[in-house]
């Protein structure tokens, strides 16, 4: 078993798919039990037991994967994290190096960031739809700073944990400050760079789907407002079975981003699992 | 002959490069209560062309030593120079070799021994052939495309060699390199250095904390005292060459040697001793009277 790029060990078990369908599928029954319990005993399991049953929603996503509509909701969701969460990337990264490496800088522009990173995406919602044109970019804008605050955060901290000596042993190899940056600090920082990416295009996620309640239900239709909506809109309509699919289905779209980033951030920094 | 035998040889009409002078040199980490003077008053001559082996009790400034020739630190008083100029800071001519490995472990082993000449600015067809060479030299040229997070300790320490090897530099600063290294990997590593060496002598400062492993490899060795650092002690290293842990065993005058620089190092490891004994005790101290 190795340590992946996150620290957290990578199953490399033969067992590891056959145990990750068994925990699931154990969900699922513990789900179904809690849900049914009511109509075999008389006594409602608490929380579970208001929900509609694994079956029922698994009838409802059948039904809801064939619709045009469930898909341009996800799509739109997705391309709204996207979008938010490499803006963040291309200028997080930058302003995390910059911050570690020009005293100066981070002296005056670290504590503006430092007040600025506490305040929740969310409560930027309302000034995002003034301040921003289109609804679209209001909402993209929100996804960007659930995931641009954390990138920042972890390359400054990445950089600054770089071991002196690697800085020292350039020097005296003849490598010019560029050179260091360039081929020292910069690959030396990209373990930093890959967790906190996988992490963030999670927290977009996390966020994408508040701002659009919040945002996306009054001035669009109902086919435009990204799975945020369609939990909403299911809400409204009083079909609970959809919320659930809604729920899994960001779910799903929040691991497969995440694992895709792992993915690529493997591909990025080769020496980590070299072994 | 090898390619950078051969780039040496034409630059043997030049004078020995690479040495270094240490007159007066004092050095202060830290300020104020936990300001700690390493270094005071101390010269020195580093020897050109030779294997200059400074040991001394743990802590005692041989690091600083060589940050000092090295050009990482400044002096707070005194001067370094290195052939007569001041040094001012890191250059490729005095070259550092880290405590530990500090391989570059995003490169591999290829990348990271042609790293300084890539540095330079030289084109990957002129560096090829000298990175090449020196790795067939520390017999890794099998192992080029790994990561240095896949070599052995040993193995680590051959491409630390090789890195600076391949720079040729004026000087070259080894800072307890086979530390951490077990006994038997020790030995080979002392054998493959002192081989090396042979081939291409150069300005060597060695540090290390191992009297055999200094008598073994030194030319001179610089016993330094117990902080703040001054030369406690010179003494040329006159032993036939090649040199071997057995014959060594052996040697009487080998044998002098070791017994009487032991009772130097020793003298002075007590003094720290006492030394941290009044340190701890004065913090006591404070530490009562704060309450």
């Amino acid at each position: 078993m190795a340590a992946g790029p996150t620290g957290v060990a990578v199953a490399r078990s033969p067992y590891a798919l056959r145990r990750a369908v068994v925990a699931l599928a154990a969900c699922a029954v513990l789900w179904q039990l809690g849900a049914r319990l009511d109509d075999w005993t008389g006594v409602g399991a608490p929380g579970v037991g208001a929900l509609p049953s694994p079956v029922e929603v698994a009838m409802a996503a059948g039904r809801v994967v064939v619709e045009p509509g469930y898909w341009i909701s996800s799509a739109l969701s997705f391309v709204r994290v996207m979008g938010g969460f490499l803006i963040a990337l291309a200028a997080a990264v930058p302003l995390g190096l910059l911050f570690a490496t020009n005293r100066t800088f981070r002296a005056i522009a670290f504590p503006v960031f430092e007040v600025i990173r506490p305040i929740p995406p969310l409560a930027w919602v309302p000034a995002a739809i003034i301040f921003w044109p289109t609804q679209e970019a209001a909402i993209t804008f929100i996804t960007f700073l659930g995931a641009f605050f954390t990138i920042t955060i972890n390359v400054l901290s990445g950089a600054l944990s770089i071991d002196p000596r690697f800085v020292e042993a350039a020097r005296s190899l003849g490598a010019s400050r560029m050179t260091v940056f360039r081929r020292i600090v910069l690959p030396a920082t990209a373990p930093s760079i890959v967790v906190a990416s996988s992490i963030a295009i999670g927290l977009s996620w996390e966020v994408v789907v508040a701002a659009e309640i919040i945002s996306g239900s009054s001035a669009m239709g109902s086919n435009s407002g990204g799975l945020g909506h369609f939990i909403w809109a299911s809400y409204l309509g009083g079909s609970y079975d959809d919320i659930i699919v809604g729920m899994i289905s960001i779910g799903i779209a929040g691991y497969l981003c995440s694992a895709a980033v792992r993915k690529a951030g493997a591909l990025l920094t080769p020496w980590i699992n070299a072994r | 002959m090898s390619a950078v035998a051969e780039r040496r040889a034409s630059d043997q009409t030049a004078a020995p490069r690479g040495r270094i002078d240490l007159h007066r040199v004092a050095k202060t980490y830290g300020q104020g209560r936990l300001a700690k003077t390493v270094m005071e008053d101390c010269s020195l001559t580093i020897e050109p062309g030779r294997l200059n082996v400074v040991i001394g009790p743990s802590g005692c400034g041989k690091s600083t030593l060589l940050r000092l020739i090295a050009g990482f630190d400044q002096p707070d008083a005194g001067a370094v120079t290195a052939d007569g100029s001041p040094v001012r800071g890191p250059a490729s001519d005095r070259l550092m070799v880290f405590q530990e490995s500090a391989l570059f472990d995003w490169m591999t082993v290829y990348e990271n021994v042609a790293f300084a000449l890539r540095a330079a600015g030289r084109g990957s067809r002129d560096i090829a052939p000298l990175a090449k060479d020196v790795l067939e030299r520390v017999g890794l040229a099998a192992f080029k495309e790994k990561y240095p997070g896949q070599l052995s300790g040993g193995m680590q320490r051959r491409v630390e060699l090789a890195r600076a090897l391949i720079n040729d530099p004026a000087v070259m600063l080894l800072d307890e390199p086979f530390r951490g290294l077990d006994a038997m990997t020790r030995g080979l590593m002392q054998e493959y250095f002192l081989r090396l060496y042979a081939d291409n002598p150069r300005t060597v400062v060695f540090v290390t904390t191992e009297i055999d492993e200094a008598i073994l490899i030194a030319d001179r060795l610089i016993i330094l005292s117990n902080v703040p650092a001054r030369v406690r002690w010179l003494v040329e290293i006159d032993l036939p060459r090649p040199r071997t842990v057995a014959t060594l065993y052996e040697d009487d005058r080998a044998n002098d040697i070791k017994r009487e620089a032991i009772e130097v190092l020793h003298e002075e490891a007590m003094k720290s001793f006492r030394g941290a004994f009044r340190e701890r005790a004065s913090k006591e101290a404070v530490t009562a009277g704060s309450k």
